[in-house]
């Protein structure tokens, strides 16, 4: 059965890359690591690293070193502050930890959010240090989600992976339920990604503990519309899942913690798609924090009238120089001019609103229920016959955070 | 360096196709008009439609000073064409520059929040029904095919060919007596695009496929009428006879497919639109029962117009993540 929901809209192209396996990229590329919060340095600029060298300390999480090569130290790019590394291209690699050896249903939350934290596994749809996320979320959960859907139809990241990494998706679902002491997991998709679906229901052994939920394809998928499916509920402002008893993650970060803990190697990959706005383009396993910009370059999605889009081309922003931590797609853009007229009131933006507001009655008024109900979605600018720029005018303050 | 904020897509339809899919909905309806009445029809509405977008332009060019947008309103060639539908075959060929030009008045006239005052061809039909009655009410046998050029018909022809419309005779106390099959499928007498209800049926289908076309409003409208009508019948006529009189007569169809789903003079909101079809359809019943004869639809309409945008202001729906502050409060 298809879950439907109110709100979010269908995007015209498909990916075109699903079939296409990660390619691992090496090169020479630049990697940088956002600097957010208390950040402590181990190393000094100059000094060398190997991949998996232990180079800074953020907010109680250990940064690893996701390449090989000379760590430059704390850079400024637009405004934010990176730790950067210079690669080498070399492939020496330090080990830190032992493969787990524990079996799962030894584990408690403590000992699988301390490992969390000390194999540095952060959540890919917030960007957000796992540990931080268990900590928070210790009681009260019911169930697990595991986002599977896309965040552009463009992107292939999260169903590539369902079909490659299906034993750690599934292994990494049983740890988090596992540590909360939920009573089951989800893995929502869309219902459009057939292969992902089978290879998920094909290998789960206990149907009463892991289920395949398959979404209606509409974007984008905020947790109000995950929660809205699935649990026919609404998140009230400032209410979060985990206040419903619902923990959502992304699957990479299941699993990138089944493959740390597994390996005992902190998570210095990524997993994303790198595309144009025709579909086309590569799924590519990149190092933590890489340069965005060389990765376009190569693979031919660069001129003059394009900019690089983070996730999506509905609620995404503008790329930084680095690869962010919740960034699963990059994609190729066009630059476009739209005149403006007047609306038509033709409603279109009410039916596409997920939680329900009314955006054209921004229009010639400032309306504060807008305002502070928004979600900043996008999808009311996206419909809009007339070009209008709804988002901007409901929350400009809104749109400037998320550039 | 120069930033854009999200979302960087934007959905392919345009206004335009929003008014081409509804100059599609008008095609069923137009080809039935000209098999009943003949080409000069297609005069009548290639006069209001060119007219119209003419008008249209000179208007917003030079009135509103506008300059970019000035040329590309396709919806005003379905006003011009909708305003003709309200007139008789009979009418003259200057009436489409005189619904065309109030027409234009209607489209850009604005009171709140950008809502038009009123529907621009209900209030064309209207004011020339009120200014011309006579030219307005000359309804001729249907496959009666007059000139296609004439500027106006002779007036002694036309005598031979003027018959009674359904609405005519409710207004005496009576019920159309061929049937509902002839209103139906057009061959009762009537205006243009008023007449043909099947025709509007597929009109609708059209326009609700294409998602521009809201069926809460058209059923809750005809809904409304028909339980009224059988609940209050009157006229020498069983109660039944009654209700398909009233409901197929006039403008109702027209209202139903048309008026009821241009989004700019009737509230957004769903509930809005019920409440509004509901008012819409008890008014229009009480004015057949008690004040017949004249098509009291348009004028109904036009009130509800004006007022819909505070129906809309009471029907605003409340965002769902606001449960837990109602709750609170």
């Amino acid at each position: 059965m298809v879950l439907k929901f109110s709100g979010g809209v269908s995007l015209p192209k498909q990916s075109n890359i699903i079939s296409s396996s990660f390619l691992k990229t090496v090169g020479n590329c630049r990697v940088g690591i956002e600097v957010k919060g208390k950040t402590s340095l181990a190393l000094r600029a100059g000094d060398r690293v190997s991949r998996g060298t232990h180079f800074a300390n953020m907010n109680g999480t250990p940064i690893f070193a996701p390449v090989a090569g000379v760590f430059e130290g704390v850079i400024d790019s637009n405004g934010k502050k990176y730790l950067a590394i210079k690669n080498s291209g070399e492939t020496d690699e330090v080990r830190l930890f032992k493969p787990e050896e524990k079996p799962i249903s030894e584990m408690e939350l403590d000992y699988i959010t301390e490992r969390a934290r000390l194999l540095s596994v952060f959540d890919s749809r917030t960007g957000n240090p796992l540990w931080k996320m268990l900590t928070e979320a210790k009681d009260g959960i019911h169930t697990i989600v595991v986002d599977c859907t896309e965040t552009d139809p463009l992107s292939s990241t999260n169903a590539r992976l369902c079909i490659e990494k299906t034993k750690s998706l599934l292994g990494g679902a049983k740890l988090i339920i596992k540590a909360l002491n939920a009573s089951r997991g989800v893995f929502v998709t869309e219902h459009n990604k057939k292969e992902s679906i089978s290879a998920l229901s094909e290998n789960i052994s206990d149907t009463s503990l892991l289920s395949v939920a398959r979404l209606d394809t509409k974007y984008p998928y905020t947790e109000v519309n995950i929660i809205r499916a699935l649990f026919v509920t609404d998140l009230a402002i400032g209410e979060k899942p985990t206040d419903k008893g619902v923990f959502i993650i992304g699957a990479e970060t299941a699993i990138a913690l089944y493959d740390a803990m597994l390996e005992g190697m902190p998570q210095m990959d990524r997993y994303i798609t790198v595309c144009g706005e025709d579909g086309k383009g590569f799924n590519l396993k990149v190092p933590k924090g890489v340069a965005i910009e060389p990765l376009i370059v190569s693979a031919k999605l660069k001129n003059e009238s394009t900019f690089s889009v983070i996730n999506s081309r509905i609620n995404g922003h503008i790329s930084e120089r680095f690869l962010s931590e919740n960034a699963r797609t990059v994609i190729s853009v066009e630059k476009k001019e739209r005149t403006v007229y007047e609306c038509i009131s033709c409603g279109k933006c009410v039916a596409v609103c997920p939680v329900g507001l009314s955006p054209y009655r921004v229009i010639g008024k400032r309306d504060t229920t807008l305002v502070n109900h928004c979600i900043a979605c996008g999808c009311c600018e996206f419909i809009c016959p007339s070009n209008i720029p709804l988002l901007k005018m409901i929350s400009p303050e809104n749109t400037e955070v998320q550039r | 360096m120069k930033k854009f904020a999200h979302p960087f897509i934007h959905s392919a339809e345009t206004r335009t196709d929003i008014a081409i899919d509804f100059m599609l909905a008008l095609i069923p309806v137009l080809i039935w008009s000209v098999y009943i009445f003949g080409a000069r029809v297609i005069t009548l509405c290639l006069l209001g439609g060119v007219f119209s977008i003419g008008f249209d332009y000179l208007f917003q060019h030079f009135a509103l000073k506008r300059t970019k947008d000035a040329s590309v309103d396709v919806m005003s060639i379905n006003y011009g064409i909708l305003a003709c539908f309200s007139m008789p075959v009979s009418a003259p060929l200057w009436l489409p520059l005189i619904s065309s030009a109030l027409v234009v008045f209607a489209k850009n006239l604005r009171v709140y929040r950008q809502k038009r005052l009123f529907n621009p061809y209900i209030f064309s039909a209207a004011v020339l029904n009120i200014a011309f009655p006579k030219l307005m009410t000359a309804f001729t046998k249907p496959f009666a095919y007059f000139s296609a050029f004439d500027i106006s018909i002779d007036s002694r022809l036309l005598n031979g060919y003027l018959v009674r419309s359904p609405l005519m005779y409710i207004a005496d106390g009576s019920v159309y007596e061929d049937g509902a099959v002839p209103q139906l499928f057009g061959y009762a007498s009537g205006a243009l695009g008023e007449i043909a209800i099947l025709a509007m049926c597929l009109s609708l289908c059209w326009l609700l496929y294409k998602k521009q076309a809201d069926l809460t409003a058209s059923a809750t409208f005809v809904f409304t009428l028909l339980i009224l009508s059988l609940m209050f019948p009157s006229a020498d006529a069983e109660s039944a006879y009654f209700a398909y009189s009233i409901v197929l007569s006039g403008a109702i169809g027209f209202i139903a497919v048309f008026a009821l789903n241009e989004s700019r003079t009737v509230p957004i909101t769903s509930l809005g639109r019920l409440a509004f079809a509901l008012v819409c359809g008890a008014l229009v019943f009480a004015s057949r029962k008690f004040f017949g004869g004249y098509e009291w639809g348009y004028l109904i309409i036009l009130l509800m117009n004006a007022i819909s945008p505070f129906i809309e202001e009471f029907t605003v729906q409340k965002p769902y993540n606001a449960i837990k502050n109602r709750k609170k409060e």
